[in-house]
């Protein structure tokens, strides 16, 4: 692997970076250089933006009680 | 002034921040002092069009500019000039042949392994990123085949480019 180079794994790893605009610029740059020629983390970036945008727009209430459970179940095992 | 090139997606959008240029002969301000991947206008060399490919290819016409390095070229402000309106599919459709032409041949397994990656994606190519992507794996299967085959590919598919897109390969402040 050439040294200036992040793998799809480091890009999924530092996409929320990417997206508050916190990654410093050289890792921004390897960050848009890797999108330019692999669309399947372009089609990746795309879905994070549209999850954030559209889980944005949900309230409390508009969540299922059966999968705001299971929500929080997963994230309580992640906490451990 | 320099000229330097900015490849956009359809409708003059930048590929990245999502904006719209104007139309040709507008200035489109970089919004501060500019900054690599922060601010300011970003566009290319003609020695790194091959690691940025999108559908469009414009020439653009920078004010105030400094070449940070990679080919990247930075500006406070920037116009387009004209689109290169011989980037189209079927110039990728060439350039796809001319990197499968270009591939190592025979070599150790990761090499074969990165000349079928590349032979692969080559039959996808459209102007833009499938074609970015063909030429990414052809210099990955470079690199296998030899150190700096990385970088000596990247060359050799931007001199090609340059070539056939007949662009100006230096841009002089």
């Amino acid at each position: 692997m050439s040294e200036r180079e992040i793998t799809c794994q480091e890009l999924v790893e530092l996409v929320t970076e990417y997206l508050d605009d916190s990654l410093p610029p050289d890792r921004r740059l390897l960050f848009e250089e890797h999108l330019a020629f692999c669309s399947a983390c372009g089609t990746y970036l795309e879905q994070m933006r549209l999850t954030i945008r559209l889980t944005g727009t949900l309230r409390e209430d508009d969540l299922d009680p059966i999968a705001r459970d299971s929500m929080l179940a997963v994230l309580r095992g992640f906490a451990r | 002034m320099t000229i330097a090139y900015k490849f956009l997606r359809p409708g003059r959008m930048a590929p990245f921040t999502g904006a719209r240029w104007p139309p040709a002969g507008e200035w489109l301000d970089g919004g501060g002092s500019p900054a690599l991947c922060r601010c300011g206008i970003h566009a290319l060399e003609a020695v790194a069009l091959p690691k940025w490919m999108t559908e469009e290819l414009w020439r653009v016409e920078l004010d105030d500019s400094t070449h940070p390095g990679g080919g990247i070229v930075l500006a406070r402000r920037g116009r387009l000039v004209e689109r290169v309106a011989g980037w189209s599919d079927e110039t990728a459709h060439a350039y796809a042949e001319d990197c499968l032409h270009h591939l190592p041949r025979g070599g150790c397994e990761v090499v074969r392994t990165r000349a079928a990656d590349t032979v692969a994606v080559a039959a996808t190519v459209i102007a833009g990123t499938a074609a970015a992507e063909v030429g990414y794996c052809a210099a990955k299967a470079a690199e296998a085949d030899a150190p700096g085959g990385y970088e000596r590919e990247r060359i050799r598919q931007a001199i090609w480019l340059a070539s056939r897109l007949e662009l100006e390969r230096s841009t002089p402040g």
